[in-house]
């Protein structure tokens, strides 16, 4: 809730002064409230007093007339006296004996045990009273004669120590308080009315005095500040304005103020939005200038990660290659071994060689004799052959001459036939053993050639294996040499192992780098895009201030000239 | 040759270069044995035949002479002598006409089967006349 100076003013003011009215208010209404009350006091004081000193009176009186009579003759005329309505008096002794009463069955008894409803032995208290003052008054309630209803009374009494007696009258002052609440709404009413006349006056001043605040509230405060107030919500960021200064009091110094400071903020937004400008420029050219970095840093990061990676496949290539180098050494060392070996079993293998083709040449003497003797064999059948075949042709021509003789030669025709049948047969037979002994003779010839060959090879090897016995021994050193030139190159494999490891390690590390330059690039591309929207930004916000002819540029020049 | 029917002929049977050939016996005045004799009245019976150029291999070569009935002689090297048989001439299947003017120049007259095969006649006479004339 909007609350207003003015009103502010006007409800303290109202505030103010009202509590001031209301205390004094109360504070009168307070002592009107009790000078009546102690008016009323008053009034019932002196109502009391007046019955105190009717009632004093009275005893004086008969008093006065006790002292000049007879006790009997006293004692009657007390008896018979009345004053008021129902006033009477009567006397007892010290003792508390009535010794006179209007109602005479009290008399000659003893009262001592007479006590009103509120517990107070009346004749005791008179008695005490008389006895320790001589006289004096008492408090009680009694009711009235002929009625039920019990009264506040007060009784005067006064001792007669001549005679000792208590004489003493009682009155009644129930129309006291009877009185004194009459007198208590006259009061009242006049309290009222002083009350009411009182807030009234109050009420008018404070009408009076709040206007007056109205007034000078409008002329010197809400006023001067409403004029500022109507010049800055016409602001429109012109920092050429000024509020009109109107007083020479704290608002006055405010508008003043104000004023000075929105001319040392002109000056400054000059030179903010000079600034501004060639912040954005530089803004512009930094982040071309980062677009271009963020591009060569990219470029960059992926190139250490392509040099990384094949870094790296040179790294396992030369482990790979320290390993088959170590196991090429390993390797050298065993066919060294081997070799030498090798050798030895090649030599072994040169004298078996040896003997195996001794023993072949044996056999094949063997073989050869063999197919020897096939061909003289297969020179018999040969023989048999052509025995069977000039059989045979002797038997075609005993056939012809058999044929040529007719019927005469039937006989020696089927003697021919025969005889070619067992030519057929013999050369059949023939044909069969010679086939065999072809076969055989073939396989003699295959044989030979073939133990020729192997002898031929058997040679062969055997010159192989001098040759290769030579050459393994020609072979142990060059092995050697081969097995140190292995080890060479596995310890320079592995150093190369080691340099390349370290290499991809540095380049890892070169590859992290780059992505945390690159990373940073991006950052600080990101921060630059961000400082270019935010100085566009401030530009925009700058241009909004009205700061002389044309907005900004009037301070811009003369804060380039400043700077 | 003998012409008349139900005549029966003693052939002799022989094979060169797989090709089965027979011969009247009366022709064959007797067989011999070839040693690898040359002379100017023995002649290569494939040569004799006019065996397409081919070069023919005689397994078992004999020479058989030929009655020629006059003063020269005539002995064909013939190869694989099988049998002397005797065959009747129904047997015997002479050339189609078209065929027999080209056989007989060769001396082929006829076609027996035996044994499942075809043997060619062949008339040494006929033979002589046509390829020896200096022969009588």
């Amino acid at each position: 809730m909007l609350i207003s100076i003015r009103k502010k003013v006007l409800g303290l003011t109202f505030l103010c002064i009202f509590s001031i009215a209301a205390v004094i208010s109360v504070i009168s209404i307070m002592n009107i409230v009790s000078r009546g009350e102690e008016r009323i006091a008053a009034y019932r004081a002196t109502l009391l007093s007046e019955k105190k000193q009717q009632i004093k009176g009275f005893v004086d009186m008969a008093v006065g007339v006790l002292e000049k009579m007879p006790a009997e003759d006293a004692r009657k005329a007390i008896k018979n006296m009345r004053y008021g309505q129902n006033g009477y008096l009567w006397i007892h002794d010290f003792n508390n004996i009535m010794v006179s009463h209007p109602d005479p069955r009290l008399e000659g008894k003893d009262q001592s045990d007479l006590r009103d409803p509120n517990g107070i032995y009346i004749l005791q208290e008179i008695t005490k009273v008389c006895r320790d003052k001589g006289e004096g008054y008492v408090n009680y309630v009694w009711k009235v004669p002929g009625q039920e209803e019990m009264k506040p009374k007060i009784t005067f009494a006064r001792a007669i120590p001549s005679r000792n007696w208590i004489i003493a009258t009682g009155i009644y002052v129930d129309d006291i308080d009877v009185l004194v609440a009459k007198e208590h709404g006259i009061i009242k009413r006049e309290v009222s009315s002083s009350i009411l006349q009182y807030i009234a006056v109050s009420l008018t001043v404070l009408v009076l005095i709040q206007i007056v605040v109205f007034f000078l509230v409008n002329r010197f405060i809400a006023g001067p500040i409403e004029a500022i107030t109507g010049v800055l919500k016409n602001f429109n960021n012109d920092l050429t304005i000024t509020v009109p200064v109107t007083t020479a009091d704290e608002v006055g110094e405010f508008a003043r103020w104000f004023n000075e400071h929105i001319g040392r903020l002109h000056q400054i937004i000059g030179k903010v939005s000079g600034i501004t400008e060639k912040l954005h420029s530089h803004v512009g050219a930094i982040a071309s200038s980062m677009d271009h970095q963020s591009g060569f840093s990219t470029q960059l990061s992926s190139s250490v990660v392509e040099i990384s990676s094949t870094m790296e496949e040179f790294t396992s290539t030369a482990s790979q290659i320290a390993q088959h180098s170590q196991g090429v050494v390993e390797r050298a060392d065993k066919t060294l071994d081997d070799t030498k070996n090798g050798a030895a079993e090649v030599e072994n293998l040169s004298f078996k060689v040896n003997d195996i083709s001794l023993n072949i040449q044996a056999n094949l003497s063997e073989i050869v004799e063999l197919g020897r003797k096939s061909k003289e064999i297969n020179k018999v059948m040969e023989i048999i052959n052509n025995i069977a075949n000039q059989t045979k042709l002797i038997a075609f021509n005993a056939a012809l001459e058999a044929a040529s003789a007719g019927e005469a030669g039937k006989r020696f025709g089927v003697v021919a036939v025969e005889i070619r049948r067992l030519a057929d047969s013999v050369v059949e037979s023939t044909g069969e053993i010679e086939g065999k002994i072809t076969e055989i003779l073939d396989s003699v010839n295959r044989l030979v050639m073939s133990s020729e060959k192997s002898f031929q090879l058997i040679q062969e090897g055997q010159e192989y294996a001098s040759h290769t016995v030579s050459m393994l021994i020609e072979s142990v050193d060059g092995v050697e040499e081969t097995a140190d030139a292995a080890r060479q190159i596995s310890l320079s494999t592995q150093q190369q192992q080691i340099a390349s490891s370290q290499v991809v390690l540095a380049l890892k590390d070169i590859e992290q780098g780059v992505r945390f330059a690159t990373d940073s690039i991006y950052q600080t591309n990101s921060a630059t895009n961000e400082l270019a929207e935010l100085s566009e930004q401030l530009r925009t916000l700058v241009t909004t201030f009205k700061i002389g002819k044309a907005d900004g540029e009037q301070g811009t020049a003369a804060i380039q000239e400043t700077l | 040759m003998s012409g008349e029917d139900d005549i029966r002929l003693e052939l002799l049977f022989f094979s060169v270069g797989g090709v089965h050939f027979a011969v009247d016996s009366g022709q064959v005045a007797g067989i011999a044995t070839y040693d690898g004799e040359q002379a100017d009245d023995l002649f290569w019976f494939h040569e004799e035949m006019g065996y397409d150029g081919n070069s023919v291999s005689y397994h078992s070569p004999n020479i058989v002479t030929i009655r020629t009935g006059g003063v020269s002689s005539y002995r064909v090297i013939i190869d694989s002598m099988e049998d002397i048989a005797e065959f009747s001439q129904n047997d015997i299947r002479l050339f189609p006409p078209l065929l027999e003017v080209f056989s007989l120049r060769r001396g082929m007259w006829g076609v027996l089967p035996r044994h499942g095969r075809m043997v060619l006649l062949v008339d040494f006479k006929r033979l002589i006349r046509e390829i020896r004339p200096d022969i009588n």
